[in-house]
């Protein structure tokens, strides 16, 4: 690419920013963003592209911690990239120009190397839309020397199947160490003058790769290849980074995030994240204090989250707080906890929940209506345990209230539905009689259903979805069933769900109805407004296929899975007991609170849980209750988490 | 408590100009904050950085010449304040100064504002910009729609006519017009929404770029009346740091370097 096309590409895509919504999404320029071109020791060309629009995957993580990762590598450029919004798009395919990267506005078929992150499967259509504007060809099998290595990583790669076709590689778990290794290997292989072949094969033995055209059921001379998680293997110890890029514009996250613990023991049975990300791994409390103040520092952020799966549990939460609240005591900065369970819910926590959000909503996640149902999907509370809750919330200052709950979790019943309504009912009776009377028309709560996906890799793995026609009349039922006219009912889109369950365990037939789906216009499925279920319908009509079935589709507890080759250290025969254990609603332990419960993952992947003190014995609760409340509380900018945590 | 005002003189450059004005609010902000300086939070609940900005500038404007205010609960020697700015500033947000400004001085925000901008037009022939220089010349008022409704503005009250000139045409092909137009309290009008105004209905006007040149306090009154060739110390004039003149030429200078001499005033457009 010589200078003069780069500064016409740029100079044609730039005339295009007086046309769209929010131009500021395309110009990068951001502080901490590396805007120098390649120099000449810098070899290795990576690029790192989020799956949807610069507003939702401008703060993302993985890519945060990724770019960091190349920013240290000697050798390595690397820049970023986002879905254009859809405006763009067609402009940008009217005017015939490709997706470029923020920082260099370089087209991405000039990289050796695109890592995608995979953040949830609705992001299917938009990784096919993204490749398809960079020019790349589409099929894995298609791609010549010249084109780049396309790589992805993420919760939704664990079950790499309905993706083998699209990717050359796939990395499964977690990814600082595993990255700084494929960019080892791709550096020396480009070095060597090597084949795209060599270095595919190269990659594929890196414990955590997966080879999308070496599976097990592919055309290859390769014996097949299990695939074994990666584990960082000293999280507490691994620098969180501290000088991440600042949007100018807001985006998902528009904070200072500090990871300060990874993984999640509670066991909730339906929950990807906490089967996939174990074992749990905590940071210090110096470290997480000093990741806070060096990075507010760097970036003059006025808010840092200490995010996590479920950040109370952190075994030093409230030590973290006190230093945390006293260091910006008398500032415009605030610390906020993203996602908090009840049951450590003191009124310390209760204080800083409110000192960044009070305006906000709280968001819990009862999950089920009914005790039977909790217990069944190993989320044990009982409604004392709410009542309390919501009475130390109140006395806090919350107002509003947000109820998360699932419709059509495995052996559920319209009396567990009812439960639903009684539930949220009962929440909204002890918020009213818990604010002074001149209060009360204050109290807003607001109940959020959405249907049950079940995932690969958790006990309800083997678990069809409801049908469609039964989940109506089951949303029906709920909204017939007396719920207080002062309660707003909303649910997710029941056909999005279902799209969701077909590729969360999908087989290798789900490749071609995604592509099929993104010919016929789908992509930003994850958008409701721009989600097309008649395009999806299309698709499986044309391959033959039933998308009721597909997400309905029950297996044998015998049966192979399709994602059986990824190990995520899991026993299988774990799963497939907790899933029997949930059948008879008996309800299994933490293990950073008690017995190991013999998931599997230490053993197998030769790890350990590795905590910052001892859980136990160091309860936050500050003379309030100390009941075990097995609620999620999180303020409402995050209730994406809510269903999973 | 005895406070501070600090007046940053900063530039939105480049791709910045695409930031809205909540954005590029953030955005000083947030350097402010990098700085480290002692500033002031406004008491309650929610507590915030106690600052004004000037004229808010739409997206897609860049301007060599903003200013925000920030109260400093602690005085700070105006030289340590300027060094600590200018290396916390983001890429395409260079801060080109800062003075402290006495609390009697009007806000950025209620103030009368005489903005210079310069717009890039792209008309090869120069046809269309002669046509349009002449309305700029002579039209009375100009009705533009805003939120639906037809208002109109007389141009005497926005636009100081007399100062309109064009520049250059560079060899891009883009013509370069100075305009410049009067920013009150109650009302303004923004050069593109002018001139696509009264390049209606028959002129064909692709405004490319629209930058915000220099921003000077306005007590005269009387727009009309200005003849001043130089925004440079003429009388009713001056510029909102208080500092006396700076020319347009000085400014673009600084956004080369980021910094300026301190006797511009001898230059001239």
């Amino acid at each position: 690419m010589t200078a003069r096309n780069k500064d016409s590409l740029r100079s044609k895509l730039s005339r295009l920013l007086d046309q769209v919504e929010k131009p500021a999404r395309y110009t990068g320029g951001e502080l901490f963003s590396d805007l120098s071109s390649n120099t000449a020791d810098e070899l290795l060309d990576v690029a790192l592209v989020y799956p949807d629009i610069y507003d939702i995957g401008g703060s993302n993580q993985a890519l945060v911690i990724l770019y960091d990762i190349c920013l240290r590598t000697a050798g390595v450029h690397v820049e970023r990239a986002y879905l254009p919004w859809i405006d763009m798009i067609a402009l940008m395919r009217h005017n015939d120009l490709p997706l470029c990267t923020l920082e260099n506005t370089r087209p991405l078929a000039s990289f050796d190397l695109i890592g995608i992150t995979l953040p949830h499967e609705l992001a299917a259509t938009n990784i096919l839309e993204l490749i398809d504007l960079a020019g790349i060809a589409l099929s894995g099998s298609e791609r010549g020397e010249d084109d780049p290595l396309i790589i992805g990583g993420g919760p939704t790669a664990f079950n790499p199947e309905p993706f083998a076709d699209v990717f050359d590689a796939l990395c499964i778990g977690d990814g600082e160490e595993l990255f700084a290794e494929v960019l080892g290997v791709l550096l020396q292989l480009k070095q060597a003058g090597r084949s795209r072949a060599e270095k595919l094969e190269a990659l594929a033995a890196l414990e955590g790769v997966s080879i999308c055209a070496f599976r097990p059921d592919a055309p290859c001379e390769l014996p097949p290849q299990r695939v074994r998680k990666r584990v960082l293997s000293d999280f507490a110890h691994y620098p969180a980074v501290t000088r991440p890029i600042v949007p100018f514009i807001e985006t998902a996250q528009d904070r200072l995030c500090v990871e300060i613990l990874r993984g999640c023991a509670r066991g909730c049975r339906f929950c990807a994240a906490g089967m996939l990300y174990r074992p749990v791994r905590e940071r210090s409390a110096q470290a997480v204090v000093r990741a806070v103040t060096d990075g507010l520092a760097a970036t003059g952020l006025n808010e840092a989250s200490l995010i996590s799966l479920s950040s109370t549990d952190h075994s030093q939460i409230a030590p973290i707080i006190r230093r945390l609240n006293r260091r910006y005591d008398t500032t415009d900065i605030k610390i906020s906890l993203p996602s908090q369970r009840l049951d450590a819910f003191g009124s310390t926590m209760a204080q800083v929940a409110c000192g960044t959000q009070r305006k906000g909503s709280l968001t819990f996640a009862p999950e089920a209506g009914s005790q039977r149902l909790r217990n069944v999907i190993n989320k044990n509370i009982d409604t004392d345990d709410i009542i309390q809750a919501i009475t130390t919330a109140c006395a806090a200052g919350w107002r509003h209230y947000k109820l998360y709950f699932m419709v059509g979790l495995p052996t559920e019943t319209d009396t567990d539905i009812i439960q639903i309504v009684e539930l949220a009912n009962l929440v909204y009776d002890t918020a009213v009689s818990a604010v002074p009377p001149g209060e009360r028309g204050q109290i807003r709560v607001a109940l959020s259903c959405a249907v049950f996906v079940p995932k690969a890799h958790t006990p309800f793995q083997w678990c069809g979805q409801l049908g469609l026609a039964e989940v109506q009349r089951r949303l029906r039922l709920l909204r017939h069933s007396g719920l207080h006219k002062s309660i707003k009912l909303q649910w997710q889109d029941p056909e999005i769900s279902q799209i969701e369950a077909v590729i969360s365990r999908g087989d290798r037939t789900i490749g071609p109805l995604i592509r099929r789906a993104w010919e016929l216009g789908a992509r930003f499925d994850a958008w409701s407004e721009q989600f097309s279920m008649t395009a999806w319908r299309t698709a499986a009509a044309d391959l033959g296929l039933s998308l009721d079935e597909l997400a309905g589709r029950e297996y044998a507890l015998d049966a192979t899975l399709p994602w059986d080759f990824v190990d995520s250290g899991l026993d299988k025969g774990f799963l497939a007991e907790e899933y029997q254990r949930s059948l008879t609603g008996q309800v299994t332990n933490d293990c950073t609170r008690g017995a190991c419960v013999s998931c599997g993952v230490c053993a197998q992947l030769d790890t350990n849980v590795s905590l910052a003190a001892s859980r136990s014995d160091t309860s936050i609760s500050t003379g309030g209750s100390s009941t075990q409340i097995g609620l999620d509380l999180k303020p409402v900018d995050c209730v994406e988490r809510a269903t999973c945590v | 408590m005895s406070e501070f005002r600090l007046r940053i003189n900063f530039q939105k450059l480049g791709a910045c100009r695409y930031l809205s004005h909540l954005d590029l609010a953030r955005a000083m902000e947030r350097c402010v904050r990098r700085a480290a300086l002692p500033y002031a939070v406004s008491q309650g609940f929610s507590a915030h950085m106690k600052h004004s900005f000037s004229a808010a500038l739409p997206v897609g404007t860049g301007s060599l010449d903003e200013y925000m205010d920030v109260e400093l609960a602690r005085y700070v020697p105006r030289t340590a304040v300027l060094l600590a700015l200018r290396e916390a500033a983001a890429p395409g947000l260079p801060v080109l100064d800062a003075v402290y400004v006495d609390h009697k001085q009007p806000a950025l925000a209620v103030s009368h504002i005489q903005a210079s901008y310069e717009v890039l037009l792209y008309d090869p022939a120069g046809v269309q910009t002669t046509a349009l220089m002449q309305r700029l010349e002579r039209a009375v008022d100009v009705e533009v729609v805003k939120k639906g409704k037809p208002k109109s503005y007389k141009l005497d009250e926005y636009v100081y006519r007399n100062r309109t000139r064009l520049l250059k045409t560079d060899s891009a092909g883009l013509t370069h017009l100075a305009l410049v137009l009067r920013l009150t309290p109650n009302g303004s009008l923004r050069p593109e929404v002018l001139l696509k105004a009264l390049a209606l209905p028959d002129l064909d006007m692709e405004i490319r770029e629209v930058t915000r040149v220099s921003l000077t306090i306005d007590d005269s009154n009387d727009v009309s009346n200005n003849t001043s060739t130089s925004v440079a110390g003429s009388k009713g004039h001056r510029n909102i740091d208080g500092s006396g003149g700076r020319s347009n030429a000085a400014r673009r200078k600084g956004r080369d370097n980021c910094c300026r001499s301190n006797d511009s005033k001898k230059d001239s457009i």
